[in-house]
């Protein structure tokens, strides 16, 4: 939590979570994301995760989250989609 | 000659075992403590003044003479206590201290006052220099080694005649600065011991004082939410209906509620509040007030869901979200109509087939967004039919091992005791999940609904 608050306060706007050494995530796990997530959209980024454990996709499933997040198999095609949206802007 | 020094040192020694009484007195009065904090005030510098200048004077009586002149620990006092009490403490010690020695007169009266009162006002000095704090050990044997020494020196300056000071001077200079850097140092240790004590106390005060501060908002917490869960369950018509709520050490927010509506219809509610503590029973309360509330009237459970979802989306800060299971139950029809915001999907069992049906829908968990879609479906009740509500405290729990007790085991644990009443069901898996988890701290709060088809009427 005070990792993620650190990068964004740092002026991080682009973030990709690599969960693949996630394998459980509680409900407080959840809302340091959310909460990471509100902010960064706001601040005109976002956060995209990359390499969710099948029980963590789950957990973001339940919740219904998988309609907020941006969720990729592999690390390189979450950040691949964040380059893909620079290009315009170049 | 020799001699005479060995028994001079015997003899300073002995009196240092005085010091050691007096420093270990000094050092616990309450005036040497506000000090030691930085609480110079006039009161305290005073009492300062009066103790350290007492002890020169002690000093300079105590002394031991040598070829008519006193070695003594006539400058301890005023160093010590210019360097735990700054310039005014110091320069007053020392004028009570070396103003006696004026007063004793002898041909090195002058140099061995002015010497003292250059000492403590120095020493003062070096408190303020050093930041107004203590110079520690070595620095006090240092400093004590080099007044000392500037002592020795002033009286070969000022005294006369010039070779009996030197006399003086080479009988005493060695017992006297042995013995006031020996005196410096038994003051420094304890007032550098006396330091780190109050430190560890101060510490440990204030950990004691966060252990009971959790303590009292964990009961807080726990109070908040167990007040607002209904005391009673409703009877209802061709339906057993029981819940239960196990708050977890850290209090997680879990809630559930029911909400009567008009035609015989009954509102169910289960939730999780993300978060723990008083931060999660106040949401708790936050979202089950609104929930009750957008209840009101005859209102689909996806109106009611979208609602409340709107309501708590504005005043959810920092990304606080609760996951959310409202149905609505009519008992005529004997149709269950639900929303699944997020939560957990309740179980049912067909009480016939013994099949398994999760009670899913396209929602999200409220407060996450304004104008959430919220899905509603419809399922029938037959008799012996088994609605399981539960929160993740319940798959979530965790034994010795940290497994979890998991969606499986409470399949299992359901179809065994399907026969069983509603509250023996909730009895029944309250009790599987806590023999699982033995007696480990649970992290969430472990709530269960058991709804049961009955006879029709």
């Amino acid at each position: 939590m005070k990792r993620m608050e650190g990068l964004i306060d740092g002026g991080c706007r682009k973030i990709v979570a690599n969960f693949s050494g996630v394998d459980y995530i509680s409900s407080s796990g959840l809302r340091v994301m959310l909460a990471s997530l509100k902010r960064l959209r706001k601040a005109g980024g976002d956060l995209k995760l990359a390499r969710l454990h099948p029980y963590v996709r789950e957990t973001f499933e339940i919740a219904g989250f998988t309609q907020l997040f941006e969720i990729y198999d592999r690390e390189e095609e979450a950040l691949g989609e964040f380059g893909r949206q620079d290009l315009p802007s170049r | 000659m020799a001699a005479i020094i060995d028994s001079v040192l015997l003899t300073l020694i002995e009196k240092i075992c005085v010091i050691v009484v007096a420093a270990y007195l000094i050092t616990r009065t309450r005036s040497f403590s506000e000090i030691l904090d930085g609480r110079l005030t006039a009161k305290n510098q005073a009492v300062m003044v009066l103790i350290f200048g007492a002890f020169s004077v002690f000093g300079t009586v105590s002394g031991v003479e040598v070829f008519g002149v006193i070695a003594n620990v006539r400058d301890l006092g005023p160093v010590i206590g210019g360097l735990v009490g700054g310039p005014v403490v110091g320069l007053g010690a020392s004028l009570i201290g070396g103003g006696y020695r004026f007063l004793q007169g002898g041909f090195t009266g002058l140099a061995c006052s002015i010497a003292t009162i250059l000492a403590g006002s120095l020493a003062g000095l070096v408190y303020i220099l050093n930041r107004r704090r203590f110079v520690g050990v070595v620095g006090a044997v240092i400093l004590s080694v080099l007044f000392e020494s500037l002592h020795m020196l002033l009286v070969l300056l000022i005294a006369e005649p010039w070779q009996e000071a030197l006399i003086v001077v080479r009988g005493t200079a060695a017992p006297m600065i042995a013995s006031n850097s020996v005196g410096a140092f038994i003051f420094a240790m304890m007032i550098t011991n006396l330091i780190r004590e109050r430190e560890t106390a101060e510490e440990r005060d204030k950990y004691f004082l966060e252990l009971e501060k959790k303590k009292m908002e964990l009961n807080i917490a726990r109070e908040i939410q167990q007040s607002f869960l209904p005391d009673t369950v409703p009877q209802l018509k061709g339906f057993d209906l029981a819940a239960a709520s196990h708050p977890a050490k850290e209090v997680g927010g879990d809630f559930y509620d029911f909400i009567p509506q008009s035609d015989g219809k009954m509102g169910l509610v289960i939730a999780d509040v993300s978060g723990k503590s008083v931060p999660a029973a106040l949401f708790m309360v936050l979202s089950r007030a609104t929930v009750k509330a957008s209840a009101a009237g005859d209102k689909t459970a996806e109106e009611v869901a979208k609602s409340a979802n709107d309501l708590i989306a504005a005043d959810a800060k920092s990304g606080m979200f609760v996951t959310l299971f409202y149905a609505i139950l009519d008992q005529e029809t004997r149709t269950l109509r639900y929303v699944n915001a997020g939560h957990n999907p309740p179980l049912v069992l067909n009480g016939k087939t013994g099949d398994l049906t999760l009670l899913k829908t396209r929602g999200i968990a409220m407060g996450v967004m304004e104008d959430a879609e919220m899905e509603e479906r419809e399922i029938e009740l037959a008799e012996g039919d088994v609605v399981v509500f539960y929160t993740d405290g319940v798959t979530e729990a965790v034994d010795d091992g940290l497994d979890q007790f998991g969606a499986e085991r409470l399949f299992e644990t359901v179809k065994k005791n399907c026969h069983l009443s509603a509250a023996d069901l909730v009895k029944e898996i309250t009790g599987a999940v806590l023999a699982f988890s033995k007696g480990e701290p649970q992290f969430d709060d472990i709530t269960l609904m058991v709804l049961k088809g009955g006879k029709m009427e």
